[in-house]
């Protein structure tokens, strides 16, 4: 099931199908802010831009452990501190992460 | 000639030899020194199995060899804490483990549940074998535990670190913290003859890291400024009395520990050190004293707002919050706001009662009110842990029955239904591009935000730690018996003297068996952390709150139950509940009298007066923000009740 998000660039997203549609919608509404977050926090180092096209990164579920992700490398210990980012935050970008589609290319 | 060149080139080999094992030994002398201390800790520790498995724990005399090896063996391990304590800190529980049972909440896992740690090793094993017929079993399982635990500490996934200078400044920073914070205090050291010679072990045997480190990175080496400064403070240490209620825990960390602390610091930042643990997670590497409130993270204060630099955009926030602090609005009978029980006037506490009126005006709370101010500095708030963040627990109030009676929604709507807040938070909702519109965080951030700027001030004990000003031999010597004798620092911990100790990523919680009244008849009904985390560890404790500021935020503990610092040094030195006689499951202060002289009491008291930050006291606005529903206009700034 996919369903479509706001913001500059639509991201779609990719839920089990096993999850009821409430549920979904829901996580929907967390990945709608967990993209604004990413675009915010991450997007300037991760994000691939060409002609006008973006390409978010699909990270595995290993890489999206929620609190090592802040010390994974040196330029994570620097950017990714407390006082940048929430844990709350975070988790809502990991959501995002890990629900979007794979292999997307936005226009 | 041939012979000739052949011995040129022999000579000329043997020096390149030379010179390349000397580098070789260079390279390799840090993780030498390591391996080789790890070595000889697991030689002593399976020694100490042998021994105490031949032992026959008969007589006195038995006991006391046995004794006296644990401690010589605690000697090896005080000699790799270094390493230890910051390469795996819940392993080394299992070999210095102050208790058997604790349960963590940690703030990196905070919105996990709190996990169970079991402790272990020589740290309860030397107060083991001080209880009435230690069972040999029982000293032999501590033991073991301790070394199946060391193992650890050669797997490749922490040697690897020695290859590199990063973890070294970061072992040292935390290394000088509990310099500052425990290891004077006999916190992990239940003898507390043991304390000052073990630190004496300990500090010398750090030093001989030093040299080995330096040898191995000679482009990342501790300065010599830093080098002169540690060989004075082993001069200090070595001439101090080996009573630790004798040695000068001011004089130590003011002029020896703290300025380490601040080279160490500035040598983090030169070599652009990088973590990749999580100890370091709350440490803040701007910090350049052990004594600024920058030392570690604490609390968001700024909740959504986080982001948000720009000063006239924080100004604004910041006269939001302060009229929201006053604003009975957010009650549900708009007759009570933050400030009817958090007065500013009384250090952002309630001095007058007890406990706080309850929302029904005729009752009393169960609870004190806790001063706001340094709220932000602790892991867990509330006194029983309750909640991870000011925001929530700024939610939680507002909706609790007790004590303001609205609720989320019924709050933004009547703050919404005023013009000036509208507009304004409206104009900041940029600065929150993840919300579409202004929610309930908006307002609690603000708020949080407003009281947490009062929480920036320092106290005359500070600014002596900072040379700034000297203070007073008394509260000097209060200090130095609040680290010793009184055994207060071993669970409000410099330098906030909270239950937050070094490196600052979790909240202690203590039974110590506080009585509902002064006649001691029984113990506070209040079930404390055991209310959000049941366990027989958990009943009755509660969270240490600090001591700043305390001279004035009377009544004290969770209950009120004191009314002067007197008493609350009176219970102390009696033991706490237990020492009183009341039947206390679990108390983890000493039941043991401490014997405090009237005068030393005193001293207690004249330092804690140090810790009395210089608060600016405002005024409650005189005027709240008109609302389009009339009969929300006739309210009062600051509440009526
Ligand atoms: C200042 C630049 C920067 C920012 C900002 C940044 N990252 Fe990274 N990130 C990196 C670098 C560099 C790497 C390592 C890349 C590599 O090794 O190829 C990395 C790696 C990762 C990895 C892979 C980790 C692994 O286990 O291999 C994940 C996942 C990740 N980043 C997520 C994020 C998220 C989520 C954010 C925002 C909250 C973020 N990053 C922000 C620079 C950044
Ligand atoms: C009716 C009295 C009352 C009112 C009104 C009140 N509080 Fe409190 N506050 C308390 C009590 C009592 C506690 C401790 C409760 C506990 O630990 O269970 C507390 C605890 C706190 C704490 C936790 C402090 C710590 O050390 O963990 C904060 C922060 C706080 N209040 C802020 C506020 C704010 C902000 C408001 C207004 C939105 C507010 N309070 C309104 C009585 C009150
Ligand atoms: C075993 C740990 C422990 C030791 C030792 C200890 N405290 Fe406490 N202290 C606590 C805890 C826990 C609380 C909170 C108790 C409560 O709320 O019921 C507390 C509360 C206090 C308070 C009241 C704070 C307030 O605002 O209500 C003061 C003052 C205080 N301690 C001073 C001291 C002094 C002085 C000593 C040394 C004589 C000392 N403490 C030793 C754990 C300890």
């Amino acid at each position: 099931m996919l369903v479509r998000c706001a913001g500059p660039k639509k991201v779609a997203y990719e839920f089990p199908t096993a999850m009821a549609p409430a549920i979904q919608a829901e996580y929907a509404k967390q990945c709608d802010k967990g993209k604004i977050l990413y675009d915010i926090n991450c997007s300037r180092c991760h994000t691939t831009k060409a002609k006008g096209k973006e390409i978010i990164p699909d990270f595995n579920a290993l890489q999206l452990e929620t609190y090592q992700i802040r010390i994974t490398n040196e330029t994570h210990e620097n950017n990714l501190t407390e006082t940048k980012v929430t844990a709350e935050e975070l988790s809502l970008i990991l959501t995002f992460l890990a629900y979007k589609k794979k292999n997307e290319v936005l226009k | 000639m041939k012979l000739k060149n052949t011995i040129i080139t022999i000579a000329l080999l043997l020096l390149i030899a030379v010179i390349f094992s000397f580098k070789d030994s260079g390279k390799n002398s840090y993780a030498t020194n390591y391996f080789q201390s790890l070595k000889s800790l697991s030689n002593s520790q399976s020694q100490l199995l042998e021994n105490i498995k031949k032992n026959d724990f008969q007589t006195e005399k038995d006991l006391e060899k046995i004794r006296k090896e644990i401690l010589n063996t605690r000697l090896k391990l005080k000699g790799m804490d270094f390493w230890f304590r910051y390469f795996e800190p819940n392993v080394y529980k299992k070999m210095n483990g102050p208790l058997p049972v604790e349960w963590e909440t940690e703030v990196f896992e905070k919105y996990e549940k709190p996990y169970k740690r079991e402790g272990a090793g020589l740290s309860l094993a030397i107060q083991y074998i001080d209880e009435e017929n230690p069972d040999k079993d029982t000293l032999l399982r501590l033991i073991q535990s301790s070394i199946d635990a060391e193992q650890t500490y050669s797997n490749d996934s922490i040697t690897v670190n020695l290859q590199s200078y990063h973890h070294f400044y970061l072992c040292n920073r935390l290394y000088l913290l509990n310099l500052a914070a425990i290891y004077t205090t006999g916190f992990e050291c239940p003898d507390t003859a043991s304390v000052i010679p073990e630190l004496k072990v300990m500090m010398t045997e750090v030093n001989k890291i030093y040299k080995s480190f330096n040898e191995s990175f000679p482009d990342a080496s501790l300065n010599t400024d830093y080098l002169i400064l540690y060989d004075k403070t082993l001069d200090f240490v070595a001439k101090q009395s080996s009573n630790y209620s004798s040695f000068d825990h001011f004089i130590f960390i003011r002029d020896y520990i703290n300025p380490l602390f601040t080279i160490n610091r500035d040598l983090i930042k030169k070599y652009r050190v990088s973590s990749k643990n999580m100890l370091d997670y709350s440490l803040n590497k701007e910090a350049t004293s052990i004594f600024k409130k920058n030392l570690y993270n604490g609390q968001n204060s700024k909740g959504v707002f986080l982001r948000m630099e720009d000063t006239a955009a924080l100004n604004e926030l910041e006269r939001l919050g302060k009229m929201l602090f006053y604003d009975p609005i957010l009650s549900g009978n708009n007759m009570r706001s933050c400030a009817s029980c958090h007065k500013a006037g009384q250090y952002f506490t309630d001095t007058t009662s007890k406990t706080s009126l309850h929302f029904n005006q005729k009752d009393y709370l169960s609870r004190n009110t806790p001063s706001l101010l340094n709220a932000e500095y602790n892991h867990l708030l509330m006194i029983d842990g309750k909640h991870f963040t000011l925001q929530h627990q700024i939610t939680s109030v507002v909706s609790n029955e007790t004590e303001m009676c609205s609720s989320e929604k019924q709050a933004l709507a009547k703050v919404m239904s005023c013009k000036d807040y509208k507009k304004s938070f409206n104009k900041l909702l940029k600065y929150t591009p993840q919300e579409s519109e202004i929610t309930f965080e908006h307002i609690a951030s603000a708020i949080s935000y407003y009281y947490s700027r009062f929480s920036t001030s320092y106290a005359p004990f500070d600014e002596a730690m900072n040379k700034t000003i000297s203070l007073d031999p008394e509260s000097i010597r209060g200090f130095n018996i609040f680290m010793s004798k009184a055994q207060c620092a071993t669970c409000h911990f410099v330098p906030q003297f909270n239950g937050v100790k070094p490196p600052y990523v979790g909240s202690e919680f203590e039974v110590l068996g506080v009585p509902a009244d002064t006649g001691f008849k029984m113990q506070s009904a209040d079930k404390g952390r055991y209310e959000i985390n049941p366990a027989s560890q958990t009943l009755n404790a509660f969270r240490t709150g600090t001591i700043r500021n305390a001279a004035y935020t009377m009544p004290y503990m969770h209950n009120g139950v004191f009314s002067n610092l007197m008493q609350v040094i009176n219970f102390y030195n009696n033991g706490g509940g237990a020492g009183k006689g009341l039947v206390v499951n679990n108390q983890t202060l000493s039941s043991d009298p401490l014997g405090l002289s009237e005068a030393e009491k005193q001293l207690l008291i004249k330092f804690i007066m140090s810790l009395t930050e210089q608060v600016k006291v405002e005024q409650a606005p005189k005027y709240l923000p008109f609302s389009s529903d009339k009969s929300l206009n006739k309210r009062i700034s600051g509440g009526i009740y």
